[in-house]
């Protein structure tokens, strides 16, 4: 019976996996047959397989444990993977036209997104440090072939490389402090981390260690400051829809296992939770002052990838159901306020070629709409009211707040104040700056698809926030 | 309903221009005017229907809006917001009649600008602080864009500095939000709930939270050290949009002040009245010297506005009724009269295109009608008696007066009266009254457009000026009760 059962909490898996392995076969036969065609029919096969991937994700009624005892399935599980396959979802519709991936080698691309979902799809569900770092290879390995999928830029393969030995440089140390924690408890199993009881009894100094390793390890991965160098190449090297899904997917997904590990070690109040702190203090501020400096925009949303890492740690940090909530809710924003800010990115790279500040110089007048969508994303952003990016900020800051971290949710209020300098940098070129040759951008169907979508949901979660609250808070409770 | 219809009222209207082609310039400006015109027509009705026996707030319309924060949309007049919104709607309206010259990007000016009212008057009307904290935000919003699209030679930078500037103030009331949102039992942000529970929050607790929001007020209102944002933005944004920051974004800082800051923390806030005092004589003195020291025009009315501020910020801190009904009355004179100079400027602005006293001269004998304009809004301004300006200002100097421990100070803020005299009657001696230049000769007077504008706003000051029991009765019962 529990077999039969848990084939439903598979089946995400076995449906990403099975179109990303069909994308290649698919490739394979088209080839042969038509050099140019088949771009729209791969495209569409992707689209499919998320949607049925979509409509197969099992709600999470309560805790369930499968897969031998290292996979689980709840509250965190369902959320990592919805805003995994969304993520994954609007990076195709953006792919489509981008002139960025050559007409042949589309299959591949898709196939290496498809795989990189459903890598997080075991990050979600992890229920054991093996499958963490089983996971955390499936995800990477995708990803720095996608970041170096356009050859022929030697940015690309720089950011590549970089990507690469960092990822590997990180798993290092992640299987290290397995290992020590492995010779500390006798297994890698979650289940005694999360038991309060473990640190009476076990060594100490063992598992403070392996536990350190897996959080620089884990920060390496998601880019917390210090950790973050590799960030600001990678999204400036990758294919820009890369660069929308590297912000959003991975580094939600990153931050919830980190969440699931230190759940307990930061509600006894350890050395981790000064440890943590101090890391969300300064990716907050490294993501805002560097920032400021950037005249490429996808640099500059590198960094604010960082910053809004560094906010989402503070609602872990707060160590309550209320902070957990908050981060969850964030997640969801940032996923549809930063996929939005792509696409309008994506769209406008697509046409000039160039992602720096000039490129977006009068925007305003030659394409109102699309300006004006930008400026909505980007005020979310930067938290102002009354969008999702303001909502879940007060909310997160709220929760820090109640576990008295008073001084830590004042800097990030003043932060937040800088990064909105930032983010008024593209609005100022877009609306105060013009010039002679403003790109004029004529939206895709995919584009408006992507862009209708995402800024619904910023408005949405901004200006109904309870809608999403209540269900988000019920599975979370319980 | 009433409340969300002036509210949402000109917001609509935002929408309504979207639909607009851009070239229809003269639809876009009636559409605007029309707009503007009927929700100044509401708020009148508000003031004309609202109950002058009853102190509490009336119209009172509250939904639950987040119930996991015990958020609500909650919307109340009283004496004292009425005020402010007529003040609001009615110098809206005006300011649009000037912004008919504007002719670049015309469709996004009155865009920006309805959805700046939507937000100044929500800000006024709203009695939960979160949904206080989204329309004060909101205001930031689009006048940044009025600014930098629309603004002087410097207005990028001019633009950012305001919006940077008051956000800075605004994360600090949001911080003093969230703390008193944990701190009251009922877990809520509604201000009538909080009210009656700050008494009991210990000391300490209250100042922390006056100063967080002090500091987001004090950048608004502006008070010395944060008001440098002012001259800049005032003298970079065009002329409607002057009349707009000088006449009601200023006067939102000395509401919030008056509403939830010494509301909220009273203990804090009467022991903290003596460094407001202080911080009031400095705006006074300060700003008024700055003002003398100005050749461009419309710089030196930006630091009057500094000046004229510190002395509602002083009735203020005088915190008796005298005090009170000074703050409110200086600050309704302040937005229509220095709505009405920074008009007058930009009449001889978009004439001469200079600001700078020294390149006028006769003025006075080229353009009469303007000239009586500006000597009746530079009297105004000065404080001569039977105009409003006087009695704002001799209030809010009485109130303070009255406290034995303010009575030096008092006195050294008296001083700036003197000196705003001084710029004044300079600044008129120089432009309108000094030997003729060639080059002005050809000057045409005021427009009927330019006429319209301004006339309402100087008849407004005179009759609040011989009958100032108008407003002075109503707040008065207010405070007494």
């Amino acid at each position: 019976m529990i077999h039969s059962l848990s084939f439903f909490y598979w089946l995400p898996a076995v449906i990403l996996s099975a179109t990303a392995m069909g994308q290649l076969l698919l490739d394979g036969m088209v080839l042969t047959a038509k050099e140019s065609s088949g771009r729209t029919q791969r495209f569409l096969f992707a689209l499919v397989g998320l949607i049925a991937t979509l409509v197969f994700v099992p709600l999470p009624k309560g805790i369930f444990i499968f897969g031998h005892q290292m996979m689980m399935w709840d509250a965190l599980a369902f959320v990592t993977l919805w805003i995994s396959v969304l993520a994954a979802f609007f990076v195709v519709l953006l792919t489509e036209h981008s002139s960025f991936i050559k007409e042949d080698r589309t299959g591949p691309y898709y196939s290496l997104l498809l795989l990189a979902t459903v890598g997080l799809y075991f990050l979600g569900t992890a229920h054991d440090l093996i499958m963490i770092f089983l996971a955390m290879e499936l995800v990477a390995i995708p990803l720095f072939v996608l970041t170096g999928y356009t050859v022929a830029r030697q940015k690309s393969v720089e950011a590549a490389t970089k990507f690469f030995l960092v990822a590997v440089f990180s798993s290092g140390m992640l299987v290290y402090g397995i290992s020590l924690i492995y010779g500390a408890l006798g297994t890698t199993s979650l289940v005694p981390l999360t038991d309060p009881l473990t640190w009476a009894t076990h060594s100490k100094v063992l598992l403070s260690m392996g536990l350190t390793l897996v959080l620089l390890a884990l920060g390496y991965k998601v880019g917390l400051a210090p950790f973050h160098l590799w960030v600001p190449d990678a999204f400036t090297g990758a294919p820009t829809p890369v660069a929308a899904y590297l912000s959003i997917a991975p580094k939600i997904a990153g931050l919830i296992v980190l969440a699931r590990v230190f759940a307990t070690p930061l509600s006894l109040g350890l050395a981790f939770t000064w440890t943590l702190a101090a890391l969300a203090m300064l990716t907050i501020f490294i993501g805002t002052l560097v920032g400021l400096r950037q005249t490429n925009v996808a640099r500059l949303f590198a960094y604010s990838s960082i910053a809004h890492m560094g906010y989402m740690l503070l609602g872990v940090l707060a160590g309550t159901p209320e902070g957990m909530s908050a981060t969850y809710l964030y997640g969801w924003a940032y996923l549809f306020m930063n996929a939005g800010a792509f696409a309008v990115i994506t769209a406008v790279v697509n046409r000039t070629g160039s992602a720096e500040l000039e490129a977006f110089r009068g925007l305003s007048k030659s394409s109102p709409v699309v300006a004006a969508l930008l400026v909505l994303f980007l005020f979310s952003l930067a938290g102002l009211p009354p969008l999702a990016g303001f909502v879940v900020k007060f909310y997160v800051l709220s929760a820090a707040f109640h576990s008295g971290w008073t001084l830590l949710v004042f800097w990030a209020a003043l932060n937040a104040v800088i990064g909105a300098a930032y983010y008024f940098k593209v609005i100022r070129a877009m609306y105060l700056q013009t010039s002679e040759t403003p790109v004029t951008v004529e939206l895709t169907i995919q584009e408006r698809l992507v862009l209708g979508a995402t800024s619904f949901f910023t408005l949405a979660i901004g200006l109904a926030p309870q809608l999403f609250l209540e269900r988000l808070h019920l599975w979370l409770v319980k | 309903m009433i409340l969300s219809l002036l509210t949402f009222f000109p917001l609509v209207g935002a929408g309504a221009l979207l639909f607009i082609p851009r070239s229809k310039e003269n639809i876009l400006r009636g559409v605007t005017f029309v707009v503007s015109a009927i929700t100044c027509l509401i708020s009148f009705w508000l003031w004309t229907h609202m109950s002058p026996m009853h102190n509490d707030f009336q119209f009172v319309e509250k939904h639950m809006w987040v119930p996991r924060f015990g958020i609500h949309y909650f919307l109340g007049v009283d004496t004292l917001s009425i005020w402010m919104v007529l003040l609001t709607t009615l110098l809206s309206m005006i300011a649009i009649i000037s912004a008919f010259g504007i002719e670049h990007r015309v469709k996004e000016f009155f865009i920006f600008f309805l959805t700046l009212e939507t937000a100044m008057i929500g800000a006024f009307l709203s009695l939960d602080l979160f949904l206080f904290y989204v329309f004060w935000e909101m205001t930031l919003i689009p006048m940044y864009f009025l600014i930098g699209i629309w603004g002087g030679p410097r207005k990028e930078y001019a633009a950012i500095k305001f919006f940077l500037f008051t956000f800075f103030g605004s994360v600090f009331m949001l911080v003093a939000l969230i703390a008193m949102y944990f701190q009251n039992n009922a877990h809520t942000f509604d201000f009538t709930v909080l009210v009656t529970q700050a008494a009991q929050w210990p000391r300490s607790f209250q100042l922390w939270i006056f100063w967080g929001l002090f500091i987001a007020f004090a950048v608004k209102i502006p008070a010395f050290p944060l008001h440098t944002w002012l001259p800049l933005a005032h003298v970079e944004a065009p002329t409607p949009i002057s009349v707009i920051l000088a006449g009601v974004l200023l006067k939102m800082g000395a509401y919030g002040l008056m509403r939830f800051g010494l509301t909220l923390a009273p203990m804090a806030a009467r022991e903290m009245a003596h460094t407001l005092t202080v911080i009031a004589v400095i705006n006074i003195v300060y700003g008024s010297l700055c003002a003398l020291a100005q050749k461009d025009m419309k710089r030196m009315i930006a630091y009057s506005s500094i000046s004229h501020m510190g002395y509602v910020l002083l009735g203020i801190a005088a915190m008796d009724v005298m005090g009170f009904c000074g703050a409110v009355m200086q600050m309704v004179a302040h937005g229509l009269i220095t709505g009405a100079l920074f008009l007058l400027v930009g009449v001889l602005y978009d004439r001469t295109h200079t600001r700078d006293m020294d390149a006028f001269g006769g003025i006075g004998e080229r353009m009469p009608f303007y000239t009586g304009c500006m000597l009746m809004a530079c009297f105004a301004s000065l404080g001569l008696p039977l105009l409003a300006g006087f009695l704002g200002e001799f209030f809010c100097f009485l109130g303070a007066f009255q406290i034995e421990a303010f009575r030096g100070l008092t006195a050294v803020g008296l001083l700036g009266v003197l000196f705003t005299a001084a710029f004044f009657l300079l600044m008129l001696r120089r432009v309108f009254f000094s030997p003729a230049r060639k080059e002005w000769t050809h000057l045409p007077d005021m427009n009927a457009r330019e006429i319209i504008a301004v006339l309402p706003l100087l008849a407004l000051a005179l009759l609040l000026g011989l009958y100032p029991s108008l407003l002075l009765n109503p707040i008065t019962q207010a405070f007494n009760g």
